[in-house]
């Protein structure tokens, strides 16, 4: 609950910008939108194969922290309009799709993503509110050192162009470092509460999967915790399961593990694994005379004298 | 939600917070900014000017009176002397010579007196000075007669220093801050474009000396450069976008103060 406080808090400072006046001014609608179809895509994508459903207030809660978070998170590293942003919903929804948003909320990879995207975001700004309406601007050698205002141009090549408009920019212009401060510190309160409410949810199911073991007698939970360590139970597919498929689930690994457990103790026990371990010749001969008696009759071989 | 009431308080109060939280992530985008307004626009003040870029203008002498008595009393008499010495300024004086004839030197005192004054009487030092770009001769020439222009120059970028930021939020007074700072940029340039070239170190120190105007110390557009791009959209771009960042405030001022170019015509 203070993890989804904490990307309320976020995506709260991520929806406003300070504008010429100094006034609070918000980021609009059509980023959030966009945002939460990215990262409902995300969601959809890399949760394909998991089986696992909110099944109470709380997790129904946390799901919706962890969606909402997702989708402010994206929202406000997005450029705000123009092509650059469908750009960038390419690039994240690839990226969502292929984390594992379920499981992990963002992984490193996606968080060193977004907050590229966020500098890229901050760096438009920041020109926008200079009244440089491009990414950069490159002067071309010779022609720009000419004093000839006609040549102004073709004396410097300017690259990604905008306009305020796609900026979302405020009719008083936006003033750049309140709204930086905003926005640095909405996705850093964001993240860190996606991460936080991962690591939430993971424990609550662990609780949750925990008390179903301990419904067993004491030893023998203890023995299917053993089987089944506490480290495994999210890859093993016991997270987010309504009580009698978890029931049923823990009874198929179970099965399939001590099953698995014989089959090694059978082996090991068996002599024959101890033939790969002759290493042939006199000494092996000597070796197998011992674990296994005397050796196939061969022709024309002496026997033993009696 | 019967399992909620088992919950701790602290849990319930927090997902109680974190709903309305989301819910003002969400509300918060639909806040919309201001009207776009110049500080012109805003309601007028009782005891303001009324349209004081008339008194910038070419039929300034219509109204100039009226400031007489929003003048200073001390100052009151040698304000009302120079004006009408410089609203029938006689035969194009070059307007280094004539700012070094007594009146010249009194109008220089006069100035600085109001300059230092309210509101009032920044406007009534700002309308001499606009009249002196009018009735005397600062254009160089051939010759490159560049002090003319300079000490015209400097007296509006002390007027500009002084009352740029404060004229910005000023209903009276913002408008012909604006128009004066156009007008100086066209002064300035004439101190350093030549017949051929252009006076490099001269054009750079203008160019820093309208950034500074323009810009707050984080590099930011400052109060008084949002109150241009209000009243003369474009403009701040355009400077950004030109190699001489005046130029394009020269070409404003051409079509505000229509005639005003140095030469009395």
């Amino acid at each position: 609950m203070f993890a989804c406080a904490l990307i309320g808090v976020g995506g709260l400072l991520l929806g406003l910008q300070v504008d010429g006046n100094g006034e609070f001014v918000g980021t609009g609608f059509t980023s959030l939108g966009v945002g939460a179809l990215v990262a409902l895509a995300g969601i959809v994508f890399s949760s394909w194969h998991e089986r696992g459903a909110p099944r109470d207030v709380i997790t129904a809660f946390s799901s919706l922290g962890g969606f909402l978070g997702l989708a402010f998170v994206v929202s406000g590293v997005l450029a705000p309009g123009g092509g650059w942003m469908f750009f960038e919903v390419l690039v994240l929804a690839v990226a969502l799709s292929r984390s594992e948003a379920a499981r992990t909320a963002l992984s490193r990879g996606t968080v060193i993503l977004l907050a590229l995207m966020l500098l890229f975001r901050l760096w438009i700004s920041y020109q926008g509110s200079q009244h440089r309406w491009e990414v950069m601007s490159i002067e071309v050698p010779i022609l720009s050192s000419l004093p000839f205002s006609f040549l102004a141009p073709i004396q410097s090549v300017e690259l990604g162009e905008f306009t305020p408009r796609e900026l979302g920019f405020p009719l008083a212009g936006l003033a750049f470092a309140p709204s930086l401060a905003l926005w640095a510190a909405g996705f850093v309160l964001s993240v860190a509460g996606l991460a936080w409410r991962a690591h939430a949810a993971r424990e609550y199911e662990n609780d949750r999967i925990h008390a179903t073991i301990c419904e067993l007698p004491p030893a023998l939970a203890q023995l299917v915790e053993r089987v089944l360590p506490e480290s495994q139970w999210g890859e093993l597919g016991l997270h987010g399961l309504a009580d009698r498929p978890l029931r049923k689930r823990i009874e198929e690994l179970m099965v399939a593990r001590i099953a698995a457990r014989h089959e090694l103790d059978a082996a090991l026990r068996s002599r024959e694994i101890l033939e790969t371990t002759n290493p042939g010749g006199f000494s092996g001969e000597i070796y197998r005379a011992l674990t296994q008696g005397a050796p196939p009759q061969a022709s024309g071989a002496r026997s033993e004298p009696s | 939600m019967p399992e909620l009431l088992e919950k701790p308080t602290g849990t319930v109060a927090a997902l109680f917070a974190a709903l309305a939280l989301f819910g003002a992530s969400v509300a918060v985008r639909a806040i919309d900014g201001g009207p776009l307004l110049s500080p012109a626009d805003r309601d007028r003040e009782r005891g303001a000017v009324q349209e004081p870029m008339q008194l910038l203008g070419r039929s300034a002498s219509a109204r100039v009176s009226e400031l007489d008595l929003r003048v200073n009393k001390e100052l009151r008499p040698e304000w009302m002397r120079l004006r009408k010495a410089i609203f029938q300024l006689p035969r194009c004086p070059r307007t280094g010579e004539w700012l070094d004839s007594s009146d010249g030197l009194a109008f220089e005192r006069l100035f600085n007196e109001l300059r230092r004054g309210n509101r009032d009487e920044a406007l009534a030092g700002l309308v001499l000075l606009t009249e002196v770009a009018r009735r005397t001769e600062w254009e160089p020439g051939l010759l490159a007669r560049v002090q003319d222009a300079e000490r015209l120059s400097n007296l509006q970028s002390e007027w500009l220093r002084t009352w740029s930021a404060r004229a910005a939020q000023d209903a009276q007074l913002s408008d012909p801050a604006l128009a004066t700072l156009l007008l100086h940029a066209r002064v300035e340039r004439a101190t350093y474009v030549r017949t051929i070239g252009r006076d490099r170190d001269r054009q750079e120190r203008a160019a820093e000396a309208f950034r500074r105007l323009l810009e707050d110390t984080q590099g930011q557009p400052s109060v008084f450069a949002r109150a241009l791009d209000v009243r003369h959209p474009g403009l701040v771009t355009g400077m950004r976008d030109r190699k001489d960042a005046l130029e394009a405030l020269d070409t404003a001022a051409g079509q505000l103060f229509p005639g005003l170019n140095g030469e009395c015509k």
